[in-house]
């Protein structure tokens, strides 16, 4: 099933559900849609429906059909793509917007509210799983006590670095305090917040105050050496 | 609490209200969780959608305080919210959209579907902020496919709310916040109607005590009403600082001064 929108500039001017006959674009009053316009021919284009897909065919039109802004004679139309003939833009989707019956109404009639909230329908979950599986995977490698090499996912807003049993990363040391350090997430970024005794330092330079960490530097807390990253992969 | 919480809410020039808020803390006080909804739907619909989510989340807080894995459990309770909003049935345009965050002490965990906001604000700064799930960050962003797939589509319309779509997937994140951070959680009745700079910078310079930050979010929340008078969108604007609760010592001293 299939749904058009045609847009003149930002004005959505009509909108429907396509069937399985063809529905005829031209400037004419006798074609299914019509577009008023000098840049429109009388027979302009077609939306043709062939074994369960679309296509938009030139009925041989002077000015040309566009498709996402390539010309073309005759092309199957997948959801999100745009048609622009002359000055309109026909948006081919899978169904009609959530909100299309109330604003569009609107819209129509000049009395937009552009101020308003609407909704606009993603119906192909695979667009959306898309856009949200890239997330960014921080982790720290060091070598513990033994010699072997660990990596530990930060996945807590605060990560601690100690000698206390509670602490995430475990140092020894006969001064070393319960807290040496902690890794702090701020938004996007992760900080090193140094601690009393804690003798940290980033990339070889000892620290006293929050220090930002960035992708694949190093930093030390009580001799221990680390190293952070923090890079997009995804997760799916 | 460690934290000083502030909270309300504008009608504008709507004539109804389908904000929602919540701010709720456990027993002992020590963890809280802060809620906006913001409806959207024909007659009574978006209000009713947005206080489906509410009450969804309000009624399965339990596990929330002594959760391992706070953000998880947001996910999964955000996820949980839209089957409630979607069960509203009937076609009519029932959406909301919904940011939250938990606060345990003083880490902050977040969630949010739509373009209701979180800012964690620090010394005037933003040191975080949701990005809006509308077709204007996807084409900021435009480095996505479908940034370019949706051109010509209104800026401000959502591909993702709860109540539109089976599944969803929130967008999470987590904080760790210091002493005098501010998180603020609103609608877009404040931030699309209000420069935001300037009511960061006016809510750093609040004293730090209930009755100083709510004359400053009451004073925000008019300003925004006050920009587009005839066509004032729904205004929410939830306010929560940190301040590390004085310790017995410090107590015992200034008691011991009074």
């Amino acid at each position: 099933m299939g749904y058009i929108r045609v847009y003149r500039g930002n004005d959505l001017i009509k909108q429907f559900e396509l069937g399985k006959e063809q529905v005829t674009i031209g400037r004419t009053e006798d074609n299914t849609l019509v577009l008023a316009g000098e840049g429109v021919s009388r027979q302009h284009a077609a939306i043709e429906y062939q074994d369960g897909e679309y296509y938009i065919v030139d009925m041989g039109s002077q000015n040309g059909v566009f498709l996402n802004s390539e010309k073309v004679l005759r092309s199957q139309l997948k959801y999100w793509d745009e048609i622009q003939i002359h000055n309109f833009v026909i948006k081919f989707m899978a169904k009609q917007g959530l909100s299309a019956r109330k604003d569009d109404a609107k819209e129509a009639s000049g009395e937009t509210e552009s101020d308003k909230t609407k909704f606009f329908k993603i119906t192909d979950e695979k667009q959306l799983d898309d856009l949200r599986n890239k997330t960014k995977e921080c982790f720290l490698s060091y070598i513990d006590e033994d010699g072997a090499i660990k990596k530990v996912l930060i996945k807590k807003p605060r990560v601690t670095i100690g000698k206390s049993k509670d602490a995430d990363i475990k140092v020894s040391g006969w001064f070393a305090p319960g807290v040496c350090a902690t890794i702090e997430r701020q938004g996007a970024n992760y900080e090193l917040v140094p601690q009393k005794r804690g003798k940290a330092s980033y990339q070889n330079k000892p620290i006293s105050s929050a220090t930002k960490l960035l992708d694949g530097s190093t930093f030390s807390v009580r001799g221990r050496g680390f190293q952070f990253f923090n890079r997009l992969t995804k997760t799916s | 609490m460690p934290w000083i919480t502030v909270a309300d809410s504008d009608i504008g020039a709507r004539e109804e209200q389908q904000d929602r808020y919540l701010v709720v803390c456990n027993d002992d006080k020590t963890n809280q969780l802060l809620v906006v909804a913001d409806g959207a739907g024909g007659h009574t619909k978006g209000a009713l959608a947005a206080q489906t989510a509410i009450t969804h989340i309000r009624e399965n807080l339990t596990d929330l305080w002594t959760s391992e894995d706070p953000q998880e459990f947001l996910r999964k309770l955000i996820i949980q919210c839209n089957q409630a909003v979607l069960s509203l049935g009937d076609d009519d345009l029932a959406c909301t959209t919904l940011v939250m965050v938990f606060m345990r002490s003083d880490e902050l965990f977040w969630g949010h579907v739509g373009d209701s906001r979180l800012y964690l604000i620090r010394g005037g700064q933003v040191v975080a902020k949701t990005c809006d799930h509308s077709i204007g960050e996807l084409r900021k962003r435009n480095d996505h496919q479908l940034g370019h797939q949706v051109i010509g589509t209104a800026e401000n319309e959502l591909y993702m709310c709860l109540g539109a779509l089976a599944n969803i997937s929130p967008e999470l994140d987590s904080s760790a916040a210091r002493e005098g951070d501010s998180v603020l959680l609103c609608s877009d009745g404040l931030w699309g109607q209000v420069d935001m700079a300037k009511t960061i910078s006016e809510l750093s310079d609040t004293d730090l005590s209930h009755g100083s930050l709510l004359k400053t979010v009451q004073q925000s929340i008019s300003a925004a009403r006050t920009s587009m008078p005839e066509k004032s969108d729904n205004i929410t604007l939830v306010v929560s600082t940190y301040l590390k609760a004085p310790n017995i010592f410090k107590r015992f001293i200034s008691a011991i001064f009074k």
